[in-house]
């Protein structure tokens, strides 16, 4: 009986103490969580070193950034050639990206980035890779080009901006930043144009510029091999400026990110789907013949027709094309969109009808052929300079044409092929080129040339392009609102911005880029890092530590692995 | 010349032809990756990815491209680029005179250079002009060829000023023919830097096999014959570098292999308009037509010289050729 006694007693108090000591241990060293609520490695992809240097150091300090949340983290850097098609065809099997923009003039207007990123249409195949759906967006997103009153679109571009900081689909960085240098002793510094998000490579420098001395010739160079000049094919970043320079457009895009006609000597909205424009007088092709109302809109129907893929999402609001003389047309919209004068008017290059309606009728029968394999020997437009010759790989170079609306100063335009920064720099020093116009390299390089020799001048310009982290929303745990807000709290902005980019750059908060004074958010939330603050929010939500400081999902969530909804 | 032996050898390389275009076709296809990645913007939808899918041919199962393109590679037409949307043999045709124009000369400069300095530097075993030679050989060897250039640039272009650092002409140059070009003092001065800068990569292996070859033979009986009779130095030095040619001439034939070698790194630097940097682009961006056709061109011109190198051995040695009938 004693014996049982004890037993019993002896029982109750290894029971105890086993009870008692484990508590204890889950007070003392945090909660034994269950395995299947442990957030799995999570994959970063960017590109490699050795194609984006500053992409990938952003990315590795990034993730170590998460590993302090607790979070498991692999870098995987991957060639764009392999990561672009992985990110953008397997759009549920991966977790988070770095992602840039590069700058294009089109992007002036905030529509082109916003309307494309974020709207629900373009999840299953187009640019919302990360999969973002909102029907508020959608509505904001519609009604903003519906929004002939540019001070209440402003509103509208201003309300979206807040709403994608607050939904984290993405986390911005940093701006990209373009640097530039000149000899001001050689070009007047007045008449060098700096294009807001562009910098000073730009429509308005080249026809500006005014050359100091008897160098009538500006050497410019660039540093990615060219393909096209074709105005129905957009080949490469550096063939649009040739072909923008060669080929005339309705309106270009102003010094100040607005736009201003060109070709047009005038254009307005006759409703919000109807524009009236009446075009300059006296235009001419380089070949002498003159600029008509019809080559206009044979070069918008060329690019309906499908001969010019590429351009077609740029036309595709076009319902009708109606000429009423030689120099007046109309153009008649299926849905209002006052982004029209920016992304279609600015963009599209008018090719001569006499050219290029007998190639155009000609390929229709050539289902697998289209207008972007046809290179003229002789690119004919009727912009202010003209094609002279073209060494490919080597050199291109343009002529200026006196007698247009827009005549350049100088005599001719020679862009230089450069692959190597040290060596474009070298050569603007020694004077093998006079305007550095593509310069990819370290930009303390070009602050010490600039400092050693007074007369050059650098331009370190804030551009459209943005950098980012996706997170993919089809996938916990970044279905989560409060996961994608925590992880935005931990991106170390200022250190990317001080060293990755060397202080030579603007942290970024939204899409549309602080060059764009106007349309850009002043007031959007920062997310200036604070690892503290992050915990808070995962905390809040549920998520909870084990006592390694590993990351779990909150209680009722589990790790599955399969996306929460997509393909 | 035995022509049953001419003709196993031109079978053989048809057949390694073959397996060569075969291989080059399937190591870019089953890369992953995917051309289409350069056409990726806010506007990219779904239409135009099959619509480029089409143009390409991507659409259609392996074996029917892997079909399509031996049967558009032994017809010599290459397809069209994925990026240029341009016939790739119109864009090597356009560039590839440009890396000839840079490669050839050198080639030349480095074997006549090569075989004369390893002549002398082995007739001098052991002397001060020997090391230094080993040395300054095998520097160039070791060195990497984009960083000697850009040295090279920097001293003789920048600092010095005596030659323009980059290009094959100067901006806006014109020339009525090609000869008119070739010959201009514009492109002679563009041509010495990267030159020299590829001599001095190139030069250390007729140099190095000169070198060998000649020791060789020095101390062979026949030149002991020669010092006998009391040849004069320069009869002797002439009679042991034929005896040592022969293996420089083997690696010549190779030697065409190191035009795509050294090229791609030589035309960067110095921004030279050449085929070299259009084979890097190609394979980075996965522009399948453009990237076979320029490994092919690779394949052939070494197959072609080793098949030359084998023809002309058969009529240098009758053994090679003749071997069955002594079996």
């Amino acid at each position: 009986m004693l014996r049982k006694t004890k037993m019993a007693a002896t029982f109750t108090v290894v029971t105890l103490l086993i009870i008692v000591v484990s508590s204890g241990q889950s007070l003392l060293w945090g909660k034994a969580l269950p395995k299947e609520r442990q957030i799995r490695t999570l994959e970063l992809y960017c590109m490699p070193a050795g194609e984006d240097i500053e992409e990938y150091r952003a990315a590795v300090l990034y993730a170590n950034e998460l590993r302090k949340l607790g979070l498991d983290v692999k870098e995987h850097p991957m060639p764009y050639a392999v990561g672009g098609d992985y990110i953008w065809r397997e759009r549920s099997r991966w977790d988070m990206t770095a992602w840039y923009m590069t700058a294009r003039p089109e992007r002036s207007d905030p529509d082109e980035l916003l309307y494309n990123g974020l709207i629900s249409t373009t999840v299953k195949g187009g640019y919302n890779f990360y999969g973002y759906i909102n029907p508020e967006m959608d509505r904001l997103l519609n009604a903003q080009r519906a929004e002939t009153d540019i001070e209440k679109r402003r509103e509208l571009i201003y309300k979206i901006q807040e709403m994608v900081a607050d939904d984290v689909p993405v986390t911005f960085t940093v701006h990209r930043s373009e640097n530039f240098m000149y000899n001001k002793k050689i070009w007047d510094p007045n008449s060098i144009v700096d294009q807001a998000g562009i910098g000073l490579r730009n429509y308005w420098t080249f026809v500006n510029a005014k050359p100091l001395t008897k160098t009538k010739n500006m050497i410019a160079d660039y540093a990615e091999e060219e393909r096209a000049i074709n105005p129905f094919y957009i080949s490469g970043v550096v063939d649009l400026w040739f072909v923008g320079l060669i080929f005339d457009r309705l309106m270009r895009i102003g010094p100040d990110g607005l736009p201003k006609p060109a070709a047009a000597k005038e254009v307005k909205w006759l409703d919000d789907v109807t524009l009236q424009v009446i075009l300059r007088e006296g235009m001419k092709f380089h070949d002498g013949k003159p600029v008509t109302a019809e080559d206009v809109k044979f070069t918008f129907k060329a690019i309906k027709s499908g001969e010019a893929p590429e351009y077609e999402p740029f036309a595709a609001s076009i319902e009708s094309i109606e000429v009423l003389s030689k120099d007046k047309l109309i153009f008649h919209l299926k849905a209002p969109n006052v982004a029209f004068l920016i992304t279609s008017l600015a963009k599209i290059s008018i090719a001569p009808k006499h050219i290029w309606e007998p190639i155009i009728e000609d390929l229709k029968k050539k289902p697998t052929e289209d207008a972007t394999m046809i290179q003229r020997e002789v690119p004919i437009g009727s912009g202010p300079f003209r094609f002279v010759s073209w060494r490919r790989g080597e050199e291109i170079v343009l002529e200026a044409v006196k007698d247009h609306y827009n005549a350049p100063k100088i005599d001719r335009l020679i862009f230089r092929k450069v692959s190597i920064p040290e060596v474009e720099l070298g050569q603007l020093v020694k004077g093998e080129i006079n305007f550095l116009s593509d310069y990819r390299g370290d930009p303390s390089a070009l602050k010490k040339a600039a400092e050693a020799n007074d007369s050059l001048v650098w331009k370190n310009c804030i551009t459209l392009g943005a950098r980012f982290f996706v997170f993919n929303l089809r996938r916990p745990p970044y279905n989560d609102k409060a996961f994608r807000k925590a992880l935005a709290y931990v991106v170390p902005r200022k250190k990317i911005r001080d060293v990755v980019e060397h202080g030579f750059t603007t942290i970024a908060d939204s899409f549309v880029s602080k060059a764009l004074e106007y349309w850009h958010n002043p007031k959007l939330p920062q997310y200036e890092y604070n690892i503290e603050k992050a915990k808070e929010i995962l905390a809040n939500a549920g998520y909870e530590w084990d006592k390694k400081g590993r990351l779990y999902y909150p209680e009722g969530k589990k790790e599955t692995l399969k996306p929460a909804w997509g393909p | 010349m035995n022509f049953r032996y001419f003709f196993a050898r031109t079978i053989r390389f048809i057949l390694s032809l073959y397996i060569v275009a075969t291989i080059a076709f399937f190591i870019l296809k089953l890369a992953p990756g995917s051309p289409l990645t350069q056409f990726i913007n806010p506007y990219f939808t779904i239409k135009q990815v099959e619509i480029l899918k089409r143009q390409f041919g991507l659409d259609k199962p392996l074996y029917i491209q892997y079909f399509r393109y031996i049967v558009s590679i032994s017809t010599l037409k290459f397809g069209r680029s994925c990026r240029y949307k341009q016939d790739v043999a119109g864009l090597i045709a356009d560039r590839l005179p440009n890396t000839l124009l840079l490669v050839v000369p050198t080639l030349f400069m480095t074997y006549i250079v090569g075989v004369f300095w390893g002549m002398f530097a082995a007739w001098k075993r052991g002397s001060r002009f020997e090391h230094l030679s080993i040395l300054v050989v095998l520097t160039g060897r070791a060195a990497p060829t984009f960083w000697v250039g850009m040295m090279a640039m920097a001293v003789l272009c920048f600092k010095l000023g005596w030659f323009p650092s980059g290009g094959m002409l100067s901006p806006g140059a014109q020339f009525h023919s090609f000869w008119s070009k070739m010959f201009s003092s514009d492109f002679l001065s563009h041509l010495v830097v990267p030159l020299v800068t590829y001599l001095f990569y190139l030069i250390g292996l007729p140099f190095l096999i000169m070198r060998n070859s000649m020791l060789e033979n020095i101390s062979k009986d026949f030149i002991t014959m020669h010092r006998f009779c009391g040849l004069s130095k320069r009869k002797i030095i002439s009679r042991a570098a034929r005896n040592s040619m022969l293996p420089v001439v083997t690696v010549i034939a190779l030697g065409i292999g190191y035009i795509f070698e050294g090229a791609p790194l030589i035309e960067t630097v110095f921004s030279w308009p050449g085929v070299g940097l259009l084979l890097v682009d190609a394979v980075t961006c996965r522009d399948y037509p453009l990237a076979q056709a320029c490994f092919l061109i690779i394949a052939v011109s070494i197959l072609f010289m080793n098949l030359l190198a084998d023809l002309l051995y058969s009529i240098l040695d009758p053994r090679i050729s003749a071997r069955r009938r002594f079996k």
